[in-house]
């Protein structure tokens, strides 16, 4: 008894240097039937839409709202789509930081033209995780050839790269570095722009070059093999330095990986060889210095199914997760937005003890620290006894109810309808309630929750592990 | 991993043999990649990561599987304690089988009362109520204790909430699952559903089933059964089992209908 459903869901990814848009169908599958609960998963992805690669449009050295949102509505209309027919989807600003000021205004307006549930997220480890599974690093690692082996994928941009590590199909560790093809940047022979962390670099070699100066391919060709050689520290393939340290805008990667794989535009670059300024930057000689480098004198990296558009495929092919399909809702609102995860430790009958102060205490803070309801989440516990899961219902009743507002409760085990249902119990038929499991939410996270898909129970919800503080 | 975790760190004759659990039960010298195991092992309560001695299991593999065939062989042969019905706060009948032998070689007869057991259900429980409720013991006694203290309280609060009435509950010894259609005849309920122990694994030996039918009686059919299998702690947790169980028998008071014609969401 399968029971075949589609979602079509929308990847937007607002770079540093180029934007692109893209539509896939997910084909989710409800299995079970007599005897069994049915269980609902995502089985097929199929891209239906690919834009062309945009150059993000800048206004004062910031994304232009207006333009972007521009281009989201060009390429919706050739794609044949408009805003109500996308289910799902992830909007995500990436690369160099300074381009970000304004990245949660940009943001808002785009998802508003996107569609009613399009989660909107950014920040460098979820892009090094978007872009290792866009470009098909992390199924790699499901291979029995590379079985306990840690590959890395790195995504090299306009402004960063973004290092995500992967073994076994999960996502192990992630940095990110400034370092892209578009650092230096050039017009009609001269140099137009330095980002500011480059010329700090440059100045500690020695290196003298300012806007307006003219670049030869040489000095193109050392400053680049200075980046890689930052790249090749970073990735343990030589000794950290200083150099390594100015660079990185998180932290280092915990180990040294086996196994390379190269996403980005600057990917593109390594294999093929463009006239030397063609893009009026740095990036085809970045690719050509990778060429030359230790990752490829090593024999370790592997060719990527996907370059240029690993982390729009990422953003709009790996941001969803179902629930399980036995939940609860009373009386909510689809979709939920961006809601905010307080974390509860309930993983042993023994957390019951502290249960319901840990959920007053973590609750309060969270919403106050964001100044809006949150998500009471919580993982571990197996199978609850009925007394259990009463006491458990009476602590959430108690000390997470607020009147009027929504009571969202994720579980990663299952047991989400049970507890929900004794929570009906407590809080009567107007109470509004949701509890839902299957999901893997830790402290920190924020959630975007859509509504159940037709013909199962489970919902569609995407967890993002960092958004903009 | 705890145990005797890649041979050799305890005395197997030590151990509680069946007391680990299948996902943490390894027996394999110097794995190469022990993570990955450990993973594999967290996916699966299939045997894997048993090593080998030549072409045979090891020892504590060999006892191990004998174990859990004997825990599952011996479930189907057990009683339910004499004092089970009591702990559940319900009165115990019988079927027309008189032992457990004969429970298990004439299943006609584990869906049958005789006219003095008959009479005492008409006697003791609520008569049309919307739904009726009973336990029995099945291929699997041990299942019985193991779950409906957490089942059937969680149903019986999640319907009586809904303002649907449920009948007087009973444990049945010696039970078949077509005991629902002698039972639905007796009492009328509009919804019958019996909580039975289930045929046992090398898995778990206390799974439990819910069977469960509108309008059930003599003339129903096979596929007029909404059923939810392997509820135990191993499985699906009694108590979410139970919250489905709910949803189930309010779709079929709604819905009039259940089996092959009923529509769950």
């Amino acid at each position: 008894m399968d029971k075949l459903r589609t979602l079509l869901s929308v990847g937007i990814d607002i770079g540093t240097t180029t934007t692109q848009i893209l539509f896939t169908r997910l084909t989710m599958e409800t299995s079970g039937g007599y005897g069994c609960v049915p269980k609902t998963e995502i089985t097929g992805k199929e891209i239906v839409y690919r834009s062309p690669i945009y150059f993000t449009p800048l206004k004062d050295d910031r994304i232009d709202g207006e333009g972007t949102a521009e281009i989201i509505r060009t390429e919706y209309a050739a794609a044949g789509f408009s805003p109500h027919d996308i289910d799902t989807g992830a909007v995500i600003i990436t690369g160099e930081s300074a381009r970000r000021r304004n990245a949660a205004s940009v943001i808002s307006a785009a998802a508003q033209l996107c569609g009613d549930f399009v989660a909107a997220a950014a920040g460098p480890d979820l892009e090094s995780c978007l872009a290792g599974k866009g470009s098909g690093c992390c199924e790699l690692t499901k291979k029995y050839e590379y079985i306990g082996k840690n590959i890395c994928n790195l995504d090299i941009g306009g402004g960063t790269s973004n290092l995500g590590v992967f073994c076994g199909g999960k996502d192990v560790s992630a940095a990110c570095l400034d370092i892209g093809g578009r650092l230096i940047r050039i017009s009609g022979g001269l140099v137009t722009y330095i980002a500011p962390k480059l010329s700090v670099l440059l100045k500690k070699h020695d290196i003298v070059l300012r806007p307006g100066d003219t670049l030869s391919g040489d000095m193109a060709g050392k400053i680049c093999a200075l980046l890689t050689r930052i790249l090749e520290a970073a990735c343990g393939l030589r000794e950290p330095d200083g150099d390594l340290a100015l660079m990185l805008c998180t932290k280092a990667l915990p180990a040294a990986p086996d196994f390379f794989t190269f996403s980005g535009g600057v990917a593109d670059c390594i294999s093929s060889g463009p006239a030397d300024f063609r893009y009026g930057d740095i990036g085809v000689y970045l690719g050509r210095a990778l060429r030359r480098s230790r990752f490829f004198e090593s024999g370790r990296v592997i060719a990527s199914a996907e370059t240029m558009r690993a982390t729009v495929i990422g953003a709009g092919s790996y941001t969803l997760n179902l629930s399980g399909n036995t939940i609860f809702k009373n009386n909510v609102s689809f979709p939920i937005k961006s809601l905010p995860a307080a974390y509860v430790s309930l993983e042993t009958p023994e957390d019951l003890e502290n249960f319901a102060l840990s959920c007053r205490d973590s609750l309060r803070k969270t919403r106050s620290l964001y100044s809006k309801n949150a998500a009471l989440a919580f993982g571990g516990f197996r199978s609850p006894t009925f007394a259990q899961c009463e006491q458990i219902a009476d602590a959430i009743a108690g000390n997470a109810y607020v009147k009027g507002e929504e009571l969202v409760v994720l579980i990663r085990e299952d047991w989400a309808k049970a507890l929900g249902q004794a929570l009906l119990r407590r809080l009567g038929k107007n109470a509004k309630l949701l509890c839902a499991d299957n999901l893997n939410v830790s402290a920190g996270d924020f959630v975007d929750i859509g509504a159940p898909v037709k013909g199962a129970n489970a919902i569609p919800v995407i967890i993002k592990t960092l958004v903009f503080g | 991993m705890k145990g005797f975790t890649f041979s050799g760190q305890s005395d197997p004759l030590d151990c509680n043999i069946t007391g680990i659990p299948m996902h943490e039960f390894v027996q394999t010298d110097s794995p190469a990649h022990p993570e990955i195991l450990k993973e594999l092992k967290a996916a699966t309560p299939a045997r894997i990561g048993s090593g080998h001695a030549g072409a045979r299991y090891n020892t504590l593999w060999s006892l191990r599987f004998q174990a859990d065939q004997y825990a599952a062989a011996a479930a189907v042969s057990l009683e339910c304690p004499s004092d089970a019905a009591e702990k559940l706060g319900m009165f115990e009948i019988q079927t027309r089988c008189r032992d457990k032998y004969e429970m298990l070689t004439r299943p006609d007869l584990g869906r049958l009362f005789d006219g003095e057991t008959q009479k005492l259900i008409s006697e003791k429980c609520l008569h049309g109520p919307d739904v009726q409720i009973f336990v029995g013991d099945g291929l699997c006694p041990p299942s019985v204790m193991a779950n409906v203290p957490d089942m059937l309280p969680a149903i019986r609060a999640a319907l009586e909430y809904e303002g649907i009435s449920v009948g007087t509950p009973f444990l049945v010894r010696y039970c078949r699952v077509n005991t629902v259609r002698t039972v639905a005849e007796l009492l009328r309920p509009k919804v019958t559903a019996v909580l039975i122990g289930e045929r046992p694994g090398l898995l778990t030996a206390k799974s439990m089933s819910a069977y469960i039918a509108y309008n059930a009686g003599y003339n129903m059919s096979e596929s007029d059964y909404n059923v939810v299998s392997n509820i135990s702690s191993d499985g699906m947790p009694p108590i979410e089992a139970a919250a489905y169980i709910t949803e189930i028998i309010m779709a079929m008071l709604e819905q009039k209908t259940s089996g092959y014609g009923l529509k769950l969401s």
